[in-house]
């Protein structure tokens, strides 16, 4: 008997194109295209639910099991390092990890760095290892502002294109990792719900493969 | 003596019927102390799940530790005895700090060890009480198994640096980049990808563990793996409850042999682990081997249905006409029926009863309400 999978999608621009994915590959689901404030749409086969979730939050509704799959960036993967299988690169939402500061910039390694970051985990673990006093300040957004205002010397952020680094007068420094959107899998939804899941595995990973 | 199964807390009810599951076969009741010496657990840190231990220090300023597991506790405390296998059970709580809060929890958690001699026959007791005991927790439910030997010997002839990738994306089940690793590999490599995306059952994917030229680590894991299967069988394991899942493996060097993790529908997380330790006997400086699991109670509790059960069968109501004496006649006549009384002056907030009786003629007589 087929089950119903509970899919968890990151709310925002990077989601419609996730669903959009979904639906090419024959996990699609009509009434969420409806302008309406609802949070979560049945399909009308019921083989399908999905729900908008905050962008980070998307990891820990799989990992607690309330959605079976979801789809999360690999920042928050790494970052958070939630108990989930990883199972596909969805290759969307491609971008980069990266320090990035004022032009010019030169490392006075005399001194504290100071990096600002919506990431602590991934900047320390950067770090590590270098010898390098670092003061790791968190921040939730906006986080080029920090280096223009004196707030810190650089940032650890995702950089896609670098037109918000450029226009704010700073450049990326060093690349730490590539960032795309990753399919997560509930460890014990994988087990009781292994058919669904294996499928809908199949069938993004076919439609990555001739899109790409 | 007579329990209504009602009085019983929904981890209780779990705990009582593990334990006389392991009874049944000549387990015996382990009771630990409290805590321990922190340094225990500092040495060992990576055997236990976190890493944060509650620590104290004692009134002779000695750094102490609520324990945050079992296992190590019987193993520091252990004996060795040529010739002697002992099988011991518990359930304890144990004090560990979970999830992304990182908060500390108290944790039920039960679970057996069997320290000794460890042959085919203890493996497979052992296995076969950790199918029962998902068994008793109830609904569907899954036991996952591997053997350490197991991807390691598939993945010999490799570069350390490529093995401890493919290990990685195994662990994850990151099927596409296994797919891309191991599609250019020739030899048994190759076939890690569809054993991991097909989760099969242990004897069909033993078989197809067979038909490949496996190293010699890799075929003792199979031949161990396929001694398990056929003697679950033989204790009437279904198999498709028991399966094979390469992503078991961890990097500690505990584990030797068997590893294994039961799930069962409706909890997010394993709620049982074990394996092989002989590792962690050694560390010890025990020569006895050595097997057993663990079943995290509370998310096995968290699936129990709390039907809405009254709180008590009968309230009774009196005030201050009440003659204490004749009242006691009364209730007591009531409770030797079985049903459960409470009996008070004026309200009893949101208490669910179910009768409502008020103490009439100073007491003698009990009339039922509305209120």
């Amino acid at each position: 008997m087929k089950q119903t999978l509970n899919i968890a999608l990151p709310k925002g621009r990077l989601g419609e194109t996730v669903y959009e994915l979904f639906e090419a590959a024959g996990w699609g689901c009509p009434s969420i295209r409806e302008q309406n404030r609802r949070l979560i749409f049945e399909s009308p086969d019921a083989s399908v639910r999905y729900f908008w979730v905050k962008p980070s939050d998307v990891a820990i509704y799989v990992e607690r099991g309330a959605a079976d799959v979801g789809v999360a960036g690999r920042d928050i993967l790494i970052e958070y390092a939630p108990q989930v299988y990883e199972l596909l690169d969805l290759g969307l939402g491609r971008c980069q990890m990266a320090v990035a500061g004022p032009k010019g910039f030169r490392d006075d390694r005399s001194k504290t760095l100071r990096v600002a970051t919506k990431f602590p985990k991934i900047a320390a673990r950067h770090y590590a290892g270098r010898s390098r006093a670092i003061d790791i300040i968190q921040l939730n957004g906006s986080i080029e502002l920090a280096p223009i205002l004196g707030l810190s010397d650089v940032i650890v952020d995702i950089v896609e294109t670098g037109a918000t680094l450029r226009e704010n007068g700073l450049l990326p420094l060093e690349t730490i990792a590539p960032i795309s959107a990753r399919l997560i899998a509930n460890q014990a939804a994988y087990r009781f719900k292994n058919q669904e899941i294996s499928a809908l595995c199949r069938q993004l990973a076919r439609r990555c493969e001739e899109t790409a | 003596m007579d329990i209504r199964p009602e009085v019983l807390e929904p981890g209780e009810k779990i705990m009582l019927k593990l334990r006389s599951l392991y009874r049944r076969c000549g387990y015996r009741q382990y009771r630990m102390s409290k805590f321990d010496e922190y340094d225990l657990y500092a040495r060992n840190k990576s055997f236990l799940v976190s890493n944060r231990v509650i620590t104290f220090t004692d009134a002779g300023g000695r750094l102490l530790a609520l324990k945050p597991d079992v296992t190590m506790s019987i193993v520091s405390n252990f004996r060795d005895e040529p010739g002697v296998t002992e099988k011991l059970c518990y359930n304890e709580n144990v004090y560990r700090a979970s999830g992304a809060s990182g908060e500390f929890r108290e944790i039920m958690q039960a679970g057996l060890e069997c320290i000794g001699s460890v042959d085919l026959w203890a493996e497979g007791e052992v296995l076969m009480l950790a199918v029962q005991s998902l068994e008793a927790i109830g609904g569907r439910f899954v036991l996952d198994l591997s053997h350490m030997g197991l991807l390691p010997g598939l993945l010999e002839g490799l570069e350390a640096p490529e093995a401890e990738a493919i290990t990685r994306l195994v662990t994850k089940k990151s099927l596409s980049g296994l797919n891309d690793r191991c599609q250019v590999l020739t030899g048994p490599a190759a076939a890690i990808p569809a054993l991991v995306l097909d989760y099969l059952p242990l004897d069909e994917a033993l078989t197809r563990l067979e038909t490949l030229p496996l190293s010699g680590v890799a075929r003792s894991a199979v031949s161990d793996l396929r001694g398990i299967s056929d003697l679950l069988g033989r204790m009437g394991v279904s198999p498709e409850r028991v399966k094979l899942d390469l992503s078991l493996v961890s990097d500690s060097d505990y584990y030797t042999g068997l590893v294994f993790k039961g799930f069962v529908d409706g909890a997010p997380e394993a709620v049982l682990s074990g394996g092989r330790y002989d590792g962690l006997m050694r560390r010890f400086d025990k020569k006895a081997n050595a097997i057993g699991f663990a079943v995290y109670l509370d998310a096995a509790v968290r699936l129990e249905r709390t039907e809405a059960v009254p709180d008590v069968d009968d309230l009774i109501i009196y005030d201050e006409d009440t003659d204490p004496q004749l009242l006691a006649e009364a209730v007591t006549k009531l409770r030797e029926t079985g049903r459960s009384v409470r009996v008070q002056q004026g309200s009893a907030g949101d208490l669910r009863a179910r009768r409502v009786l008020r103490a009439e003629k100073g007491g003698g007589a009990l009339i039922e309400t509305d209120a």
